[in-house]
């Protein structure tokens, strides 16, 4: 494991200098705004700064990991010293765990440096924030390993990240209700949850990153036994959403709800199973 | 010490491009792979070297499993051509990055090489010309110090005068350092000039294992025949290479007594036997599909 971090390091170290200098800069431009211009609107540090961090950190990561199979880094990292499971976990903990552990420790730093009394505030904001945004990362690094070309992963997950946002309300109610049962907890629950979800699906993503050949690279889903259940969970969840819409009570509502579902998946089937057509007059 | 490849099968998109392929490569060695166009040279080196990972079959190293023991990773070598990551980076970075990745590389070695061939050390390989990233691919390779280095066309692309220095690059290495290298090549003719031995990829498989004097049943002539038409028995027996006239060059896949005999009555006015060389075992080995391709151009014509 040692290995697979070092070598990874000195092969992203300029990407990784170019993102410790972005962050600096948002933190001078961060604390120069609220030691200069007192007073100023939406200036707290506990508000903006760490989740801030992270989303310009993790865009950086995004790049470097979609990067990494366009410059067909990935194939000869496969060739190392390191194996396909370690070089996922050297992924997950300098992309995803480095850039929202720094964010946060930064966003505390400062703040208990700069606004002590709002330091109770800015770690409930942290954990969410930064709970969430780990559930995020694990379904974008899942997608990832699963799908093969960039266009696909990135078409993948505005796809399911879309879902989960539709599913947001649905999602918090159920937090409501755990924290009506658990409520000396309600601040802790629903990220201590998130993260479990999201550590299970990084576990998830490590076997199956294990199992992934190159010679998938092309392939819009790259483990085989998958490819029929991420079609039918494309009709499935889509179908459920169109079908929870109001007016879905007549026939003619549910077959208008059946179009959507039966499209993408189609599309889905298309781009998973690439069928051929022939068309020929010729007898 | 030997790299055992044993029964490696990998099908890609459903269609099988290695099947129960087996041979052991010994230290020190040169060893060619020939094969046609798609025959799965590549895939091989890919299944071989870790890249991919095969649907069935087992690589072995020391006697330990070569896929699941990756601490062995850095005894082995290969840089796929002509797409790698290397195109992205100077050879100042790329030395940086090999330091870590292989335990043995010889940094002095590599900077002696890459100033001996005036490539420029801060310039981005893809910069490079392709001939120059192919001889680049070869000093990475053998910088690497790596037991087992895999070559795929490496002398694709190089002038004369670049190929001579880098064939004895190749001699040196195997020399001073033992190396086994493994040349995937189309040039056969180069190729008889390096290595100790050849393997065929025929079939999805490793069809034949050759070197040039343990073949005594291949035999090429050159012969002159008396009729108006080819005899029957030539096409059947053997790949024609080329025919002017009434003179005929051609290879025997398996030369018999009988066909000593045949050659040697009225039906022909001259026959004198040629040196056999790789490339006339290949066309050998692929007669069937010569002789095809030869009745359809006759057709055309």
């Amino acid at each position: 494991m040692r290995q697979a971090l070092k070598l990874y390091t000195t092969i992203r170290k300029n990407q990784f200098m170019m993102a410790a200098v972005i962050g600096m800069i948002l933190i001078v431009l961060s604390v120069g705004s609220v030691m200069l211009i007192p007073g100023m609107p939406n200036q707290d540090i506990a508000d903006a700064l760490g989740p801030e961090l992270i989303v310009v950190w993790l865009i950086i990561a995004v790049i470097v990991f979609l990067n990494d199979q366009s410059r067909r880094l990935d194939t000869w990292l496969y060739t190392q010293n390191i194996s396909r499971g370690q070089l996922f976990l050297t992924r997950v903990i300098l992309l995803v765990v480095l850039p929202i552990m720094a964010a946060n420790v930064v966003d505390l730093g400062l703040t208990a440096a700069l606004q002590p009394h709002t330091l109770i505030e800015a770690l409930n904001i942290d954990s969410t924030v930064s709970a969430n945004v780990f559930f995020m990362s694990s379904l974008f690094v899942i997608i990832a390993t699963i799908i093969g070309p960039n266009w696909l992963k990135a078409a993948g997950t505005i796809f399911t990240l879309g879902l989960v946002v539709l599913a947001g309300p649905t999602v918090a109610l159920f937090f409501k209700n755990i924290s009506s049962v658990t409520s000396p907890f309600e601040g802790f629950i629903q990220p201590v949850v998130t993260m479990l979800a999201a550590l299970f699906i990084f576990a998830v993503g490590h076997y199956l990153a294990q199992n992934i050949s190159d010679d998938t690279v092309d392939e819009a889903v790259r483990v085989h036994y998958l490819k029929w259940p991420i079609v039918i969970f494309v009709f499935v969840v889509t179908l459920m959403k169109t079908m929870s819409s109001s007016g879905r009570n007549s026939i003619d509502g549910f077959l208008l709800g059946l179009v959507l579902p039966i499209i993408l998946a189609v599309v889905t089937f298309i781009f998973v199973f690439k069928p051929t057509f022939k068309v020929t007059w010729d007898k | 010490m030997a790299l055992v490849i044993e029964n490696i099968s990998k099908k890609i998109q459903d269609k099988q491009v290695l099947e129960n392929v087996s041979f052991e490569l010994n230290q020190g060695e040169i060893v060619g792979l020939v094969g046609r166009n798609g025959a799965g040279k590549t895939t091989l080196f890919g299944t071989i070297a870790g890249e991919l990972l095969p649907d069935f079959g087992h690589i072995g190293l020391d006697d330990l499993d070569y896929n699941k023991t990756t601490r062995l990773h850095d005894q082995l070598c290969y840089i796929d051509m002509p797409e790698n990551w290397l195109r992205y980076y100077s050879p100042k970075k790329i030395k940086t990055i090999l330091k870590v990745a292989y335990k043995n590389f010889d940094e002095s070695w590599y900077d002696a090489e890459i100033k001996r061939f005036g490539l420029n050390n801060i310039k981005r390989i893809r910069t490079y010309s392709k001939g120059m990233r192919a001889l680049f691919a070869i000093i990475v390779s053998f910088a690497s110090r790596a037991q087992y280095v895999l070559l795929d066309e490496p002398l694709d692309g190089l002038d004369v005068l670049i190929r001579d220095q880098v064939k004895q690059l190749i001699v040196n290495q195997v020399i001073q350092h033992n190396t086994t290298i493994l040349i995937a090549s189309h040039n056969l003719i180069e190729l008889d000039t390096l290595v100790d031995r050849i393997l065929l990829l025929k079939n999805q498989t490793i069809d034949r294992t050759f070197a040039i004097e343990d073949n005594k049943n291949i035999k090429k002539y050159q012969l002159a025949f008396t009729g108006e038409e080819l005899p029957r028995f030539l096409r059947d027996s053997g790949t024609i290479i080329a025919q002017t006239g009434h003179i005929v060059t051609i290879v025997f896949n398996d030369f018999s007594e009988n066909l000593g005999i045949k050659l040697a009555g009225p039906e022909f006015k001259f026959v004198e036997e040629l040196q056999i060389s790789s490339e006339d075992v290949f066309r050998a080995s692929f007669a069937e599909e010569a002789f095809s391709w030869q009745q359809e151009l006759e057709v055309d014509a």
